[in-house]
């Protein structure tokens, strides 16, 4: 057997799936914090009543979506720690992820939102709903349907998304990916496993989107 | 019950209403006839509240209604409005789309309110459609689910706004049916139209609005066979 498969032992593995549990704790703390975040801008971004909501949100947005998220993480990752906050470096990390998210998604929310026919809006009103049964009662049951391609897609950008947290010495997949590769020289084995891992992350999720959109689609 | 007094409404630079003025009373049916662009229909979204007006005051038993105020929702739960494209709720069945509004807004509980929209239903005559989802549905059914779904939160004002015109000719007998029956029930309508055998038959009173005003008005009677202002008699002509 050539000496590079003898280097790349168990414990390598074991080395890049607990970097691949990193990477999906990552995701999971930006998607689900990213989200609530970005109900909250959607929300904003759409508001009737208080309409001066809606420019901090779109300033928001612009600024996260029109910067690299590289720059976002040099920032939050040193930035921070600059100013005196010395946060624990999953938080640190999670942060521009989390604001991220909430930039993106929020398009999404507000897309979802402005899906809904203005007559179904008026329907609801004129039967007496306020703001909150329309967008419980109404506007949710279409903009979710909506939402849910856009939104995998963006969940899966995330996933690949949080490999940019090697450049700031983050231990997450690529990283661990990088770490196993200087010390085995198996370069092109260890990236070619790192990526199935990835895929492996990903391909889930948009097998649940179908399904889930397949459910939604039985109901009317 | 109703009074309007010199309303007028702009959209931008739009003056789409001119100071109208008229009142409805209880049990009274008056249809609204006019030309597309008359402000016939902004009207009665003005009476609703979905559209705000610039001058001029609207009442519906005393109350004032102000579009945008916290209060309007009130007003809009004692007067029923259909719009002319139905607006049903596509992800909800008949029976949810009539009895969705008496749960959350009225909050009755949910065996009363599915026995409420059981007999609107019945009533416009779709009870083998309790099931159905609006896509499932012909036009003129949906426009009966929504006629239901106005009258479940007993209201004592209906407005209707040219709710015959997106339907196919062949379907549009089936829901003037249901309205004729409710205005012999006695409900106080205002309806917007262009059906005007409905209008002679049916109406207490005719307005004719033109360029946003009441150019003319009276009984069914008088205005088609004795039109006097010159715009009345031609939309007549061009409307027979």
């Amino acid at each position: 057997m050539p000496e590079i498969f003898i280097a790349f032992s168990y414990k390598d593995i074991l080395f890049l799936l607990q970097g691949a549990l990193v990477t999906i704790a990552l995701c999971a703390m930006a998607a689900s914090s990213g989200l609530i975040l970005a109900l909250a801008i959607g929300l904003m971004r759409t508001a009737q009543r208080f309409r001066f909501l809606r420019w901090p949100a779109g300033v928001y947005v612009e600024i996260f979506r029109g910067t690299p998220l590289l720059m976002q993480i040099f920032i939050a990752y040193f930035g921070l720690s600059i100013l005196g906050l010395n946060l624990p470096r999953f938080v640190a990390m999670s942060i521009p992820l989390i604001l991220y998210t909430g930039a993106y998604m929020g398009e999404i929310v507000r897309a979802g939102i402005e899906a809904v026919p203005r007559g179904q809006r008026e329907a609801g009103l004129s039967l007496g709903m306020t703001y909150g049964h329309l967008l419980r009662y109404i506007v949710t049951p279409t903009a979710v349907r909506v939402m849910i391609p856009p939104s995998v897609g963006f969940l899966v950008q995330l996933v690949k998304g949080t490999s940019l947290a090697y450049v700031v010495g983050y231990v997450e997949l690529t990283r661990a990916g990088y770490i196993v590769s200087q010390s085995t020289y198996a370069t092109m084995l260890v990236f070619t496993l790192v990526g199935a891992i990835y895929f492996g992350i990903c391909y889930p999720l948009s097998l649940a989107s179908q399904r889930l959109e397949l459910r939604l689609r039985r109901h009317a | 019950m109703l009074k309007l007094e010199n309303v007028h409404k702009w959209f931008g630079s739009l003056h789409v209403l001119k100071g109208v003025s008229f009142e409805v009373s209880r049990g009274e049916v008056v249809v609204i006839i006019g030309r597309s662009g008359s402000g016939k229909s902004t009207i009665l979204r003005c009476i609703n509240g979905l559209e705000p007006i610039q001058q001029g005051r609207i009442e519906v038993d005393g109350d004032l209604v102000e579009a945008h105020s916290r209060q309007v929702r009130h007003i809009r739960e004692k007067v029923g409005f259909v719009f002319q494209s139905f607006n049903l709720f596509p992800y909800y069945t008949a029976l949810e789309n009539v009895s969705l509004a008496l749960r959350i807004v009225k909050k009755k509980p949910a065996a009363e309110a599915q026995k409420i929209a059981e007999e609107m239903l019945a009533r416009v005559g779709l009870s083998d459609k309790l099931e159905a989802y609006p896509d499932r549905l012909s036009g003129g059914q949906q426009q009966r689910v929504a006629i239901a779904r106005a009258l479940a939160m007993s209201p004592e004002l209906m407005l209707f706004d040219e709710v015959t015109s997106a339907l196919d000719p062949e379907l549009v007998g089936e829901v003037l049916k249901v309205m004729q029956d409710l205005a012999e029930g006695g409900m106080t309508m205002i309806v917007v139209t262009h059906e005007m055998g409905f209008a002679r038959k049916v109406g207490d009173r005719v307005l004719f609005f033109h360029e946003g005003e009441i150019a003319e008005q009276g009984s069914p009677e008088q205005i088609f066979t004795d039109p006097r202002h010159e715009n009345l008699r031609t939309f007549i002509q061009s409307i027979l």
